[in-house]
């Protein structure tokens, strides 16, 4: 056939063939008999052999005929018009005979104009989508709404494919309208993901490292985006201790707990530099990276060993200005509350216990009656504290505003937000505004300028003189009796509670967030593949504080039942402060990348130097005369004045290399290090070299996939080794040296403070930085063409000179505390991995869903640790997990005096039958500090997992992540154990004590206070922290486009979320992540919260 | 954009990798050459040792520490007076039960807290021996360290007995092993007391300016010597130091009003010998907020002390006799009335006057908070009295304070040398005198004549336990006259009073959980911390533990 048969216009042909159907009147070849035999070959190959059998030609219109479609068929000297009918016909094709041997091909089908618009899972038009018609030539690409017309033949496929994302077939089948929702390829091969300092072809990364689209999180009810990953991303470890607006931000560590110091956590990238993430809007963010192992991590030197989290911010693209609006609403609850007992059962079951304790009742007949029948509210109260304070509709919100657009010249992305999370209670909430705006401009074919601003505004609000956590210590404390209570019948307060969290003056903090980053790459035409680029950012964090305390007033019934105001009587107080931090950072890079056939290289340098300069200052008055809240309005006596202020400094410089070599795509290889200083250490001790190798090998490059397991789309081994570092400590150990402080009173009546002067630590002249060996395995894949992806890694590491406190090799007597030392060795292993499944289905239904589980468990290698623990093998920390949690072994209950006579002698307090009974471990008959062993793993869960599952049919989207933790557990002490501890109230579950009767309570013999044995830390109280959650559940609707086209609105979708709907967990009556504080440990924390929401996406 | 490429190369080369571009001088601390040359800054460490005195007998010694559980006073632990509604406090919890062992928590900071304090000492002495300041200046740096660093080991003493004597700062590179040392015995220690005492009183200034009251004098001195003495059984040596300080011509006297001695108004007067001083705002205490009734007429406290009736008893009436020597001025009626004046100073009881409100222990007040809870176990009184002496009435509970914390007073000094010299060589003329002048004081007539030296005991002791009551001395006078085991045998008392007829009804009943469990083989001495023993395997652990 000749090729312009095959290009001609379509007007063309229409014309051409209407005339020859009504001037067809030859039949000349129609009874011209040919030979063919054919099975499965193309129809316009089939038509070649025709063509060449019967010495016609055929002509038709490529777009309406299927030339690709399969065609069979056997004729021995049989008439063309009945073999070209009984092959066309199955084809809805008809064929009509020309003049001059011309075959012209008609389809029973009709073209049709197809309109649609292509998004993403979340409903957001997706620009640039191509939409290709099958076996056809055409193809267009959506524009920057997303949309694309095509004119087609009704019956045709379209092809729907776009970067990042799975393509799709759609069956046209008569249709005119289409709306295509297209799931994102997180693992396609031509995905490039961000790396330290640079970006790389996902396909040819050798390192470990996990990512996650910010599209996936941005419209979580969740203040910070910390609370996020927590079960999207393998390899982070979570835990989030409080429920607390502004202190509710989860610890994140990657691939666990590494050290054991205090700085373990992972560091924090934003977009190349290093920033605190969690005060980003979700919004603002394009992608992030989490780098695991060495390989990933050497570009950070000294700062990398703990993980390191790379957020990516979104910037513009070319194409039409578009803006985007997105906004929720929710109410917050504790996730768990413990149901207390109402004054009636508590004041019975106080007897009960007084008569345990051999002393009379509290409680008389009479009393009782009182608070059964809540007669005399006054004299007998009845309160649920947690009820009638804390706020179980506590309302929080978000709304965000983006515009992004630009040519091929200037690009821009700007956003504006606004969050607002309530506490428990009203006087308690967080408030941020997120302003970003991005410009990137070509200013020459190969410069390109870009200039980055953000601020965030930061608001917490607390009342003047309580927190959070002191409103719950008392909610979870107070007994329902108490006399001074809540509020009397007429509303007046009994108790501080109430006027300390809505009268008590203001505790307000402010933080600014200024980020700022100028970069300019220079591509050098001289060297092809040579650019340089400089980076300067200048980053200002600067927050006050303002504090006003007013007295508050509560009453009291007097003895003639009059009602007695109290009011506090210390005067007004007002504190204020301000604190700043300044960080620099200049980054010069040389980067290189060039492929030499099937020689790929990259390289890089950078060079990098960071300074922090911290100042703050502080002033009060107190004894407000007049309750004026500003600093000049106070005393005047300068006795009430106080102030103070303190600057400090930092300093790092390093120097990053990273070469990358290839060959064809199918071994990789790459070396990357860092060569670090910093100012915490001596001179001559302050810079360290970080090295790191990694090897690649694209198995499914290898012929022997490629040819015979074609459903192989991706398969990678990769291995890595290196050495990386982690700051500890704090600065300047090396130094002997001296602090003041505010000391001693000398006087009597009319007392001076004087000054005084502290030693500090013994130094240690050789302190220096952690160093962790990292070894990493790995296998990712990708099979069927990226329906399925899956990525695991094995990993270990050696952490040595981990700085530990000596105090335990030096007697008390000692009398100075000594600098740390670099003695701690600790190892980390485990293993993490995600598999992913993406599917679209013809009918409109597409789905996918995932897996990720994150295992990591240290093990102390070296620590130090006195005799008396290490020699007891139960007891040693030593080959322990660090924060593996010690205690007595319970085994029951004393179940008769008998029993506690013929028992080991356990003298914690006197024994009565149902106190717990604890194991002798080393059998000397006594029980004492030695029978202590392990009886629980550390808080800090080693065990991570997530499933995500995400639907989409006509135009429903449902998702949900249901994220998990164990191996973790926590002791609970004092309230929160024991019932009636120093007076407090109790929980139902308590109820189920030891009697008699009841010998396999759940609780030991109930005292009016508890006794010592049964607050010994032992396995009684131990409980485990695992648990499951429905982390996030999401309905969303997007309603059609043709409805909503008209409004000039692109996009418009509805949703309802929640965060933390359903937790499954071994504890009924709290929050799984209880934390590991004194106050989370008698359960008088923050409580978690869980989240509804309602909101509603749209782009224009 | 040659101008680029320049920029990016010189950042390399400047970003060299010297050390110096790293210098940081940490803002905020000092060196050694600019402490130990001046002795201006000398007197700034020794300010800070000062500092590091402990809170003082009216808070726990064990702890040191202001929270929830500390400033449970030592009288607590003894019979004088039961904690308070609160359970889970020090004396309840870990003493009355008698379960304490080497890691109860709340024993453990103090042996770290005081060498600590005893290294500070040793660190300013070593340094100012050397100096080249002037002799005036050495030698008052020098006695002031020497006496506080005597004060810390008296303290660690009075709970462990013999302890480890460590004189010189400790540095484990230089030495080596020689940093772990054993017990010395409580012979040595004592022996090492007296020696640093006399030694320290010889550059001690006899008195201090106002400006500087607060500081050592030769009088505390002497008085850490004294009660050191007198806590050893040495009656001649206490009887003699103490005597000392009566003659030392200091201005030493009793202060006309007993009850007045511990007010703000009235810090430092002729009757301190040597306190802790608080100032409010400054260095603020806290004991109000715990150690006033339930409820005052100015706020509300968590009553943690709690007098009990055997305190109570102990009081005389007008006439020198106690209740249960049949005194004629007891009436049942109203038991309160006719007794020795330093009982209303001491104490608060049903229907007195405090803060301007009546304080009613009585049942059957509605809404009384401050009424006996008879089971002990509520939120209300345990015994039917609450502790009134020390306090100061103008202070009002749980906002900062300022009271100093009396450690040595010239009334106590009179009871130790009357105590002393009884044991020593029996009973004398300057005996009587020195019990007379307190009695007298608390309107009481003078002691009987004719004693034999086993009543006179009895009748110093007597006087010393009224004398003394909350200020911290009587635990450590239970143990030294070794008669604990018999007076912790008997249950503690409290009042019980009910109103029948519109007259109130007086009886006398066990106090709720007023029981204290006292082991005489071990319960003599404290327990020394697990952790001690752990880190230096020298020291050897106390009998029983």
């Amino acid at each position: 056939m000749k090729q312009f048969q095959k290009t001609m216009k379509l007007a063309f042909i229409a014309v051409f063939l209407i005339c020859m159907q009504v001037s067809a009147k030859v039949y000349s070849q129609k009874d011209k008999k040919i030979s063919i035999d054919f099975k499965g070959i193309k129809l316009a190959k089939a038509l070649d052999k025709i063509e060449a059998a019967s010495g016609c030609r055929f002509f038709y219109n490529a777009q309406m005929v299927p030339l690709n479609q399969l065609v069979s068929f056997t004729a021995s000297e049989e008439e063309l018009g009945e073999v070209l009918s009984a092959i066309l016909a199955p084809l809805n094709l008809q064929f009509s005979l020309m003049p001059n041997k011309v075959i012209a091909l008609t389809s029973n089908r009709k073209s049709v104009v197809v309109t649609g618009i292509v998004k993403d899972t979340k409903g957001l038009p997706l620009p640039g989508v191509t939409v290709k018609v099958k076996d056809a030539k055409k193809e267009m690409v959506t524009n920057i709404n997303g949309r694309f017309q095509l004119e087609v033949a009704d019956n045709a496929v379209l092809q729907i494919s776009s970067i990042g994302y799975q393509s799709q077939e759609i069956n046209l089948n008569g249709k005119n309208s289409l709306e295509v929702v297209l799931l994102e390829d997180n693992k396609n091969l031509n995905e490039v993901v961000i790396v330290g300092y640079g970006t790389q072809k996902k396909a040819s990364t050798t390192a470990a490292i996990s990512t996650l689209k910010g599209d996936d999180i941005n419209q979580l009810p969740v203040a910070s985006i910390n609370n996020a990953l927590a079960g999207r991303v393998s390899g982070v470890l979570a835990f989030q201790a409080s429920g607390e607006p502004g202190a509710d931000v989860s610890s994140i560590r990657v691939r666990g707990v590494g050290t054991t110091g205090a700085r373990n956590s992972a560091l924090t990238i934003v977009d190349g530099i290093p920033r605190n993430i969690s005060q980003l809007s979700p919004n603002e963010i394009e992608s992030i990276t989490v780098l695991k192992d060495a390989a990933a991590i050497a570009p950070y030197g000294l700062a990398g060993a703990n993980g390191v989290i790379l957020v990516t911010t979104k910037r513009g693209k070319d194409g039409k200005v578009a803006m985007g609006f997105d906004t929720w609403f929710g109410i917050q609850r504790p996730t768990r509350t413990p149901d207390y007992l109402n004054s009636y059962d508590f004041a019975r079951t106080l007897n009960a216990a007084n008569i345990n304790a051999g002393i009379a009742p509290q409680y008389s007949d009479a009393v009782l009656q009182k608070y059964l029948d809540h007669s005399d509210p006054d004299h007998y109260p009845d309160h649920d504290w947690v009820k009638e304070v804390i706020d179980f509709n506590a309302p929080m919100s978000s709304q965000n505003l983006t515009f992004s657009g630009g040519s091929e010249k200037v690009r821009f992305f700007s956003s504006v937000g606004r969050l607002y999370q309530q506490g428990s209670v009203n006087t308690i909430n967080y408030t941020r505004y997120n302003l970003a705006t991005n410009v990137d401009v070509n200013a020459t074919k190969t410069t390109l300028i870009s200039l980055d601003l953000k601020g965030t505004l930061e608001t917490t609000k607390n009342p003047g003189s309580t927190s959070g956590v002191s409103i719950y210590t008392s909610v979870t404390k107070n007994p329902p009796l108490l006399n001074t209570q809540l509020q009397f019948s007429n509303g007046l307060p009994g108790n501080s509670l109430l006027p300390s969290i809505y009268d008590s003056g203001y505790n307000k903090k402010d933080v600014n967030n200024l980020l700022t980053q100028l970069s300019i790459e220079q591509k050098l035409p001289f060297v092809p593949g040579l650019a340089l680029k400089a980076v300067a950012a200048y980053d200002k964090r600067y927050g006050t504080n303002k504090q006003w305390q007013v007295p508050t007033t509560t009453y009291a019934l007097n003895a003639a039942d009059k009602f007695i105001p109290t009011t506090g009587t210390t005067p007004p107080s007002l504190s204020q402060g301000f604190n700043q931090t300044i960080n620099t950072t200049i980054q010069g890079y040389i980067t290189y990348k060039r492929n030499f056939g099937k020689h790929n290289i990259s390289a890089l340098a950078v060079a990098e130097q960071r300074q922090g300069d911290s100042t703050s200052f502080g002033a009060s008055r107190i004894n407000y005369q007049v309750p004026l809240d500003e600093l000049d309005q106070g005393s005047s006596n300068k006795n009430d004045f106080d102030n103070s202020g303190a600057s400090s400094r930092s300093k790092q410089i390093g120097f990053v290399y990273r070469v990358s070599y290839d060959f064809n795509q199918k071994y990789l290889a790459e070396f990357s290090g860092r060569y670090d200083g910093h100012y915490f250490f001596a001179p001559g001790k302050r810079f360290a070299f970080f090295p790191a190798v990694s090897l690649g090998w694209r198995l499914s490059e290898e012929s022997f996939i490629k040819d015979n397991l074609r459903w192989v789309t991706n398969l990678k081994l990769r291995g890595s080794y290196g050495k990386s570092g982690n700051l500890a400590g704090s600065a300047f150990q090396y130094l002997n040296s001296y602090n003041l402080n505010s000391s001693y009173v000398f006087g009597g009546s009319t007392p001076t403070q004087v000054s005084g002067i502290i030693e500090r630590p013994e130094p240690n002249v050789n302190i220096t930085w952690e160093t962790a060996k990292k070894l990493d395995i790995g296998i990712e894949g990708s099979l069927f063409g990226g329906i399925l992806n899956f990525e695991a890694d094995y990993f270990k590491e050696r952490r040595s000179d981990m700085l530990v406190q000596p105090t335990a090799l030096l007697p008390v007597e000692y009398g100075i505390g000594v600098s740390q030392v670099n003695g701690g060795i600790m190892n980390n292993q485990g293993v993490d991995f995600s598999v992913n499944a993406s599917h679209g289905f013809s009918n409109g239904l597409a789905l996918n869903g995932g897996f990720n589980f994150s295992y990591a468990k240290n093990v102390l290698v070296q620590t130090f640790e006195n005799a008396s623990t290490y020699n007891n093998p139960n007891r040693r920390l030593t080959g322990r997990p660090l924060g593996t949690q010690f205690g007595y072994q319970a085994i029951g209950y004393f179940q008769s005096q008998a029993e506690i006579d013929a028992a080991p002698k356990q003298t914690f307090s006197a024994l009565k039958p149902g106190d717990i009974r604890y194991a002798d471990l080393n059998g000397d008959n006594k029980i004492d500090e030695n029978d202590q062993t392990v009886i629980g793993p550390p808080a800090f869960p080693q065990i991570i997992y997530g499933f995500t599952l995400g639907l989409n049919f006509k135009g429903f989207d449902l998702n949900m992540l249901w994220q998990g933790a164990a191996q973790s557990s926590f002791q609970l002490t004092n309230e929160a154990s024991n019932p009636f501890f120093n007076g407090a109230k109790i929980f139902k579950e308590q109820l189920d004590y030891w009697t008699p009767d009841n010998r396999d309570a759940a609780y030991p013999i109930i005292l009016p206070s508890p006794s010592n044995n049964s607050q010994v830390v032992s396995s009684f109280w131990q409980k485990s922290g695992d648990y499951l959650r429905l982390k996030n559940l999401e309905l969303g609707y997007s309603i059609p486009s043709a409805v909503i086209h008209k409004l000039k609105i692109n996009t418009f979708r509805v949703y309802a979320a929640s965060q933390n709907l359903l937790t499954f967990s071994s504890q009924k009556f709290l929050d799984p992540e209880i934390g590991t504080s004194g106050a989370s440990s008698r359960a008088r924390y923050y409580f978690q919260q869980k989240v509804f929401t309602f909101g509603v996406n749209a782009t224009f | 954009m040659k101008n680029l490429t320049y920029i990016i190369f010189a950042l390399f080369l400047f970003v060299g990798c010297k050390d110096s571009l790293l210098d940081v001088t940490p803002s905020g601390q000092l060196t050694d050459e600019i402490i130990w040359s001046s002795p201006a800054n000398v007197g700034l460490f020794l300010n800070d040792i000062y500092n590091s005195l402990n809170p003082g007998p009216q808070s726990t010694v064990f702890t040191n520490l202001p929270s929830e559980i500390s400033n449970d006073p030592l009288d607590n632990f003894s019979d004088n007076s039961i904690s308070g509604p609160l359970a889970g406090i020090p004396s309840y919890v870990n003493f009355a039960q008698g379960s304490y062992g080497p890691s109860t928590p709340i024993f453990t900071p103090h042996w770290g807290n005081m060498y600590k304090a005893i290294r500070k000492c040793n660190l300013l002495i070593e340094h100012v021996t050397v100096s080249t300041f002037d002799d005036a200046t050495k030698k008052s740096m020098l006695s002031q360290a020497r006496f506080l660093r005597a004060y810390f080991y008296k303290q660690l003493m009075d709970l462990y007995g013999g302890v480890p004597i460590i004189t010189k700062s400790l540095d484990q590179a230089t030495d080596g092993d020689a940093i772990f040392s054993a017990r010395n015995t409580y012979g040595e220690c004592v022996a090492f007391i007296q020696k640093e005492c006399d030694e320290a009183a010889v550059d001690l200034p006899l008195t201090v300016s106002a400006a500087n009251a607060g500081r050592a004098t030769k009088g505390a001195a002497w008085a850490l010597k004294g009660e050191q003495e007198l806590y050893a059984g040495k009656w001649a040596d206490a009887a003699a130091t103490n005597l000392k300080i009566m003659n030392a011509g200091a201005g030493y006297d009793l202060f006309s009003d007993y009850a007045g001695i511990f007010y703000v108004a009235n810090e430092n007067n002729k009757e301190v010998i040597f306190d802790i001083q608080y100032a409010a705002n400054l260095r603020p205490e806290v004991k109000e907020g715990y150690w006033n009734p339930v409820k005052t007429a100015d706020g509300t406290s968590f009553g943690s002390v709690n007098p009990t009736q055997d305190l109570v008893d102990s009081y005389e009436f007008l006439d020198g006799k106690t209740e249960a020597e049949g005194s004629a001025l007891f009436d049942p009626a109203n038991p309160y009335t006719n007794r020795d004046k330093r009982f209303a100073a001491s104490i608060i009881y049903d229907g007195s006057t405090w803060k301007n409100g009546i304080i009613y222990t009585r049942l059957g007040v509605a809404n009384n908070p401050n009424e006996l809870d008879e089971p002990g176990a509520g939120n209300k009184g345990r015994t039917g009295y609450w502790i009134r002496k020390i306090l100061d009435p103008t202070i009002v509970p749980r906002v900062s304070a300022g009271a100093n914390s009396v450690i040595w007073r010239y009334g106590e000094i009179l009871l130790n040398y009357a105590e002393a010299k009884n044991e020593a060589s029996g009973p004398d003329q300057s005996i009587y005198d020195a019990i007379n002048k307190l009695r007298t004081r608390g309107g009481l007539p003078n002691l009987p004549t004719g004693l034999s030296q086993a009543e006179l005991r009895e009748r110093i002791r007597r006087e010393r336990r009224v004398e003394l009551a909350f200020e911290g001395k009587r635990l450590f006078d239970l143990q030294r006259w070794r008669i604990a085991e018999t007076v912790f045998s008997q249950p503690l008392r409290a009042m019980k009073i009910t109103i029948v007829g519109g007259k109130p009804v007086y009886q006398k009943i066990n106090a709720g959980g007023g029981k204290i469990n006292f082991d005489k083989s071990k319960n003599y001495l404290f327990p020394i911390p697990a952790s001690v023993i752990a880190q230096n395997p020298k020291i050897t652990q106390n009998p029983g533990y």
